[in-house]
């Protein structure tokens, strides 16, 4: 299904279709970022800050596994270990914002160098298992040491000022913050799926054998994929540590891995911006249905039955397999 | 275009008189209940503190000088972020005034952090942290009503007379399980307890015969069982099969805290067993009143949280209707300067660290004989006094109080 998934979706490289397919991506990017900046007129802005938080996140996860094939069932100790960090940076060490980000991310990336180092060997079943009793670890850690406050979690994050001048707690300024964020990370991992090494990498997952024979060293980039993924969750998490002044154990529980996992088949598995679209299904789902009365965990389990039922490829995916036949 | 912008102009005028009149914020009188409603702690907190905090606001009529109250209710299913945009949003955009509840810690810091900024207040009844009168404490805008972990670890000290002073337990073998062991082991030795043995059950252990055993030949005054939910049961249950109260041994049931679980344990298993708790139905008329009203709303009995949430609703709208404000300072200062009694506690008092003092209990779960209806389950061992059992000002915890 996946792999299906994936040749409709993957970017038009025949010669005489080129300038096209790249007409229509700007014509995309020119959308996005139209509606990016025009949002928190219109919804309110701590809600679209969390959507971009966890759509970057979905958008690392669907580095990994749609580009690479590999199935991480640990994503969520790089998103809140990022987090752990970029907050006692910012809270404890003082550093602007800024500077925390890097932080977190920089400690993320760290964490997957590790983590890769492990696991990238195995496929499949074996590595997501890995990558899971990894990312285990990282929880118990966070349960166990002092500057992670264990269950009562590390609040009251000052989330500083941009640059030193705008500050950060009015939310029209955290929201275009967390957006340019987010732009950067997604522009970043876009050029990266669509460049010599993203195309090595759809080589190595669709003929790994053939990969081999051709002389790539197949475990050095399948390792450079899952820093380059660990790397921008942490981003993810940094920055959604500093917008909440809050993180805790549930953005490290195997639960929030298990929700990135959600948001990125339900937008589209492999597709540009289906991470995106999954991340805010899942997110306004947890958002405004918990005021709504009604039984949150059973709606989105619903929808994703349904999902898989009747629509495979996901939102975005399957929208794009309809324009794809006309 | 024009008369759209004058009947704007003539609305502001309107609601800027009914502002002059009084001091309540928005015409409106929001109370959030911020809760799990889906997950662990929807038992003892979720619902039945929804419908709790409605029963205070019903109390008053629904209204106070004629300002309507409005309870709502929000499910953060243990993920603090979601608590942060879900109290963020009814801060913001629905003007909810208080948000009250918070089970799950995390949330509770977190909440606490966004109502300092925005100037608005938050009654804490199922969140247990002494920190929130400790290094979080904010006295201006969050009061902390039922119970926290300083309050249950004196108070199980305080019962070591009444219990015993060897102990042994039968402890969960998970992390909290674990936590908790140590907590209860630092609070009873400093009353002269010793600790002769301990055994770690697996999490979801049905046959608890060789721990009881080993707990009965261990010879201890006291056999604490330190677990919840189904191994609560299955171990209480053993313990009363080989006899252990009969034989002169004394039940510490830690994990047994609320009505409704005793209720699902039986009487003819847990009788005898002792526990501690802050609130008992037949302390006042009112208590037990409330109670009926609760069950027949419910068809439960409320736990200690939920009456909770009730009774900290209830002086903060009656502190609203005194001074005829939703400031967080004015209120918060008459509630301090109002003591507590109504269904929760006879004699409660608000400390300036935001900390509600009042009288906790060790009680014991009576036997089938001796209860008299369906939620006549526990008799009283021993009334403690609040200023023995919760964190005295003078170890001036509270930073923010310091500053002053």
């Amino acid at each position: 299904m996946s792999q299906e998934t994936l040749q409709a979706t993957s970017p038009v490289t025949a010669p005489g279709l080129k300038s096209a397919g790249r007409d229509l991506t700007l014509v995309w990017y020119g959308l996005g970022i139209a509606a990016l900046l025009a949002a928190p007129f219109f919804f309110y802005p701590i809600f679209l800050v969390k959507v971009l938080c966890f759509a970057l996140f979905a958008c690392a996860f669907n580095l990994l596994l749609g580009s690479c094939g590999l199935l991480s069932f640990g994503h969520a100790a790089f998103f809140g270990a990022a987090g752990y960090v970029a907050g006692h940076a910012a809270k404890e060490w003082g550093l602007p914002f800024e500077a925390a980000l890097v932080c977190g991310t920089a400690a993320a990336a760290a964490v997957g160098l590790l983590f890769g180092y492990v696991s990238v060997r195995r496929q499949g079943l074996q590595f997501a298992m890995i990558t899971l009793a990894l990312a285990q670890l990282v929880y118990f850690l966070a349960l166990q040491l002092p500057f992670t406050h264990a269950e009562d979690g590390l609040s009251a994050i000052p989330r500083g000022k941009v640059l030193g001048t705008f500050d950060l707690d009015n939310i029209f300024v955290l929201y275009y913050a967390t957006a340019v964020v987010f732009l950067i990370g997604f522009v970043a991992m876009h050029r990266m799926t669509n460049s010599t090494f993203g195309q090595l990498l759809k080589a190595i997952r669709d003929n790994e054998p053939r990969a081999i024979s051709l002389g790539y060293e197949v475990h050095r980039y399948k390792l450079m994929a899952f820093v380059l993924s660990a790397t921008m969750a942490g981003l993810a998490g940094s920055t959604k540590a500093i917008a909440f002044k809050i993180v805790a154990l549930t953005d490290v529980h195997w639960s929030t891995s298990g929700s990135v996992i959600l948001m990125t088949l339900l937008g589209g598995l492999g597709t540009l911006f289906g991470p995106v679209v999954g991340a805010a299904v899942v997110v306004s789902m947890e958002d405004y249905l918990a005021d709504s009365g009604l039984p949150i965990n059973a709606v989105i389990g619903a929808i994703f039955i349904l999902c898989i039922l009747l629509f495979r490829r996901g939102i975005v995916g399957e929208i794009q397999h309809r324009f794809g036949k006309r | 275009m024009r008369v759209s912008g004058f009947a704007a102009s003539a609305l502001a005028l309107m609601l800027a008189s009914t502002c002059a009149q009084a001091q309540i914020a928005n015409g409106s009188i929001k109370i959030g209940v911020l809760t799990d409603l889906s997950g662990g702690y929807e038992q003892n907190s979720g619902n039945g503190s929804v419908e709790a905090a409605k029963m205070a606001a019903e109390d008053f009529g629904g209204k106070i000088n004629g300002i309507p109250i409005t309870v709502l209710a929000g499910d953060h299913q243990n993920k603090p972020d979601v608590g942060v945009s879900l109290a963020n949003r009814w801060f913001d955009i629905d003007k909810v005034d208080v948000i009250t509840d918070l089970v799950n810690s995390a949330v509770g810091f977190a909440v606490l952090d966004i109502a300092k900024s925005k100037n608005r207040m938050v009654l804490l009844t199922s969140a247990g942290s002494a920190d929130f009168t400790g290094k979080a404490c904010d006295p201006d805008h969050s009061v902390h009503w039922v119970y926290d972990t300083y309050q249950i670890g004196r108070t199980i000290g305080q019962a070591v007379p009444q219990l015993g002073k060897s102990w042994f337990f039968i402890t969960a073998d998970y992390a909290f399980g674990l936590g908790l062991e140590q907590a209860v082991i630092a609070s009873i030795k400093p009353f002269g307890a010793t600790v002769v043995g301990s055994v770690k059950a697996p999490l979801g252990t049905t046959d608890f015969s060789s721990f009881v055993l080993q707990a009965q030949a261990s010879k201890a005054e006291v056999v604490a069982l330190n677990n919840g939910g189904d191994d609560g049961i299955n171990s209480v249950k053993a313990a009363r099969e080989f006899g252990l109260i009969a034989g002169g041994q004394k039940i510490a049931a830690l994990g047994l805290d609320s009505l409704p679980a005793i209720k699902s344990t039986s009487l003819e298993v847990a009788q005898g067993s002792m526990f501690t708790t802050t609130w008992t139905p037949d302390i006042n008329p009112e208590a037990a009143a409330f109670m009926k009203r609760f069950i027949e709303r419910r068809k439960t009995a409320p736990s200690t949280f939920q009456v909770g949430t009730y009774s900290a609703v209830l002086n903060y709208l009656k502190a609203v209707q005194a001074t005829n404000s939703t400031d967080p300072k004015t209120v918060i200062a008459k509630m301090r300067a109002t003591p507590v009694k109504d269904a929760f506690t006879n004699a409660g008092v608000l400390r300036e660290d935001g900390r509600m003092v009042h009288d906790v209990f060790l009680v014991q779960v009576k036997t089938p004989a001796e209860s008299k209806g369906e939620w006549d389950l526990i008799k009283v061992v021993r009334q403690m006094k609040g200023e023995d059992v919760f964190r005295p000002l003078s170890d001036n915890a509270c930073p923010a109080l310091a500053k002053k």
